[in-house]
């Protein structure tokens, strides 16, 4: 267990109505004293419902938001003491994918210029070294290269989800951040992604912080769980505790709220509930 | 158009007949067991949309029934042709955008595909009503909610406005909002995403439809109002005598809620089945692969990998020669199936289109 990523104690609280006078603004607590740890090679999921803080937590981490209070630690650097150039220098070691693959990447370039830039940025490479490399990387996805040539609107979702984590990769980094990245995607396209995620993380050796609010899938992915509610961490421990002895009610509201895929344990209505609601230790 | 007593009075005694059957055996899985006809038939429906590269048939001779009170769900990928599906049941795809170009839509004997625009208006709203993925886009922004469920009842029951604004607030109890005479008065933006959508059932029933069209009402809301809602579109439906079509990708949903599924891939229905048969026996290698696609939530331990099945769903413009799922398919069998589009047939108690259906031992969940 090594400690890469550190963030203890994050407030970050946003303006929601402004006014004239201090007393008259109105402030909504996104993340209120959240402490997280990020360790090395492992995946921590962070889960909660719309509204609990679990972006803004991520954004926090990687200083795309600046806190209010706390403290981010990397490699034991405090992040709020490093001026622009340095905190470029280690953003290359945080990298994030989001959900919507169609708008984080630029319309107007091929996807492998796309991927290049990445290395353009943070290395100093010969243009046949970039070339390769990019062609290694999109092979590592499951790509080929006649798709390097291509345009975003020639993708499906999947695909391009496909080239934002061959980007996010190509700078080597420690940590990739992953705010709902299959969300947007089909059931059958959503393994594909959430597997090559798993097999890169085993060959590349970098932790996953997954920001999601599908706890069946977490299930399947996480080592470590952070559940959040209104800012706040109400439960937290690794995947197998938190799933199978949730300890929070509002833990097991969620689990209990999970559709079954199996016709044999209909919950809802509460006809037919023999051993219904069992399953995650009485959930709701 | 108003509605001849007699006909009232029928359903008021259908629904007194359902309500009973639904306490005392919602599992019972064949439809028309009741001896009442299928409420909805769908047969050989056919749906042609212009594209910009020219017309598409984005739904291909789909079939299916439900039985009256019974809930069918309708599940694909993005691009399946299920969307398509319910707006064209509902009379909802018409010339420039599209056109129905074969097959008949009967709801209760009577074929929608054949009605005048005018006598679809008022099927719409009193026979059959729809719900959608984001209630507040569906919403008028301008206008009270209860003035918005007001104007409905106004328009199809010929209700006085003071009548009516009782009716509104009525419903708006029934889909259990709290204070709701208050909140009648409440905009659309005023109210969070889940008590949208209750306002949209609220308004979709406030005619007591046969045949509520619900596509994907729950996509959009957080885990625990998904919950609440369909816990209350079942409760309503077993009020109400509904017949729900549940149009859905996510098989969590399809578990909890129909009687019976129809699985949609490249614009057709690939195998239709009892929902017990169809998650423990699938007859279709497509209904398999999703099926070991999805994280299953009680599952014992965790960091597995997920099965998956390879490739992307076809586009409007990419549907292969022959099966459409073969090129995706783990048991496909050239030339077997490719020659030909796979005609639907019933194995075991399941209808699939699949030429090697019988040969394959395919396995449901465990």
């Amino acid at each position: 267990m090594s400690l890469l990523l550190q963030g203890t104690d994050l407030t970050k609280r946003f303006v929601i109505k402004r006014g004239l006078t201090p007393r008259s603004v109105q402030y909504e607590t996104a993340v209120n004293s959240v402490s997280i740890d990020i360790e090395k090679a492992r995946t921590i999921a962070v889960v909660g419902e719309s509204g609990a803080g679990k972006s803004t937590l991520a954004r926090l981490l990687m200083r795309l938001v600046e806190a209010d209070s706390g403290t981010v630690t990397f490699d034991g650097v405090d992040l709020s003491t490093l001026g622009r150039n340095q905190l470029r220098i280690l953003r290359r070691r945080i990298q994030m994918i989001f959900q919507d693959p169609f708008s984080s990447l630029d319309p107007r370039k091929t996807v492998g210029s796309a991927v290049e830039e990445a290395l353009l940025v943070h290395f100093d490479m010969s243009r046949s070294d970039r070339a390769s490399r990019v062609a290694e990387l999109f092979a590592d996805v499951g790509m080929n290269k006649r798709h390097m040539e291509r345009y975003p609107h020639e993708f499906s979702g999947g695909q391009l989800q496909r080239v934002a984590i061959a980007r996010a990769l190509a700078v080597q980094p420690d940590v990739l951040v992953c705010d709902e990245p299959v969300a947007a995607l089909d059931v059958s396209i959503r393994a594909q992604i959430v597997n090559l995620l798993g097999r890169l993380q085993a060959e590349n050796g970098f932790a996953i912080l997954f920001v999601s609010h599908d706890m069946a899938l977490v299930r399947y992915i996480a080592d470590d769980v952070v559940v959040m509610k209104s800012g706040e961490v109400v439960e937290r421990g690794t995947a197998s505790k938190v799933f199978e002895t949730p300890q929070a009610d509002y833990t097991k509201a969620l689990l209990g709220a999970i559709p079954i895929p199996d016709p044999r344990v209909r919950r809802i209505v509460g006809h037919n509930t023999a051993g219904a609601g069992t399953r995650y230790g009485g959930g709701a | 158009m108003k509605r001849a007593s007699g006909v009232e009075s029928r359903h008021v005694s259908e629904e007194v007949v359902f309500a009973e059957s639904f306490a005392t055996d919602v599992f019972d899985e064949s439809p028309g067991a009741d001896g009442l006809p299928d409420l909805l038939e769908v047969e050989d429906l056919t749906v042609e949309i212009q594209t910009d590269s020219g017309p598409r048939l984005v739904v291909e001779d789909i079939n299916f029934t439900i039985g009256n009170g019974k809930t069918l769900g309708l599940v694909g990928e993005s691009g399946s042709g299920k969307t398509a599906t319910a707006l064209a049941i509902a009379g909802l795809i018409r010339p420039p955008t599209g056109s129905i170009t074969k097959g008949r839509v009967l709801l209760e004997g009577r074929d929608l595909v054949a009605m005048s625009e005018r006598q679809l208006a008022s099927v719409r709203g009193l026979d059959l009503a729809m719900i959608f993925q984001e209630p507040r886009r569906s919403l008028d922004p301008s206008f009270t909610v209860g003035a918005q469920i007001a104007e409905v009842v106004r328009r199809h029951r010929g209700w006085s406005r003071k009548r009516s604004w009782r009716h509104a607030v009525e419903m708006l109890d029934r889909v259990r909002i709290p204070s709701p005479e208050r909140r009648a008065h409440a905009y659309p933006h005023m109210l969070s995403g889940g008590m949208c959508q209750r306002v949209m059932i609220a308004l979709a029933l406030s005619c007591e439809p046969r045949l509520l069209i619900a596509d994907e009402p729950t996509t959009a809301l957080d885990v625990t109002i998904q919950r609440e809602i369909l816990k209350l579109i079942r409760e309503l439906q077993i009020e109400m005598g509904l017949t729900v079509l549940f149009i859905t990708h996510d098989l969590g949903i399809v578990a909890e809620m129909c009687d019976e599924v129809a699985i949609m891939y490249g614009g057709q229905v690939v195998e239709r089945a009892p929902a017990m048969d169809l998650f423990l026996r699938p007859a279709h290698p497509y209904t398999e692969a999703l099926l070991k696609s999805i994280p299953l939530p009680q599952s014992g331990s965790t960091r597995q990998e997920l099965l998956t099945i390879k490739g992307v769903p076809p586009g409007l413009d990419d549907r292969p020669q022959g099966c459409r799922f073969h090129p995706r398919c783990a048991y496909v069998q050239s030339p077997l199936c490719v020659a030909e589009v796979p005609e639907m047939h019933t194995q075991a108690l399941n209808d699939c289109r699949c030429v090697r259906a019988q040969d394959l031992a395919l396995r449901g969940i465990v």
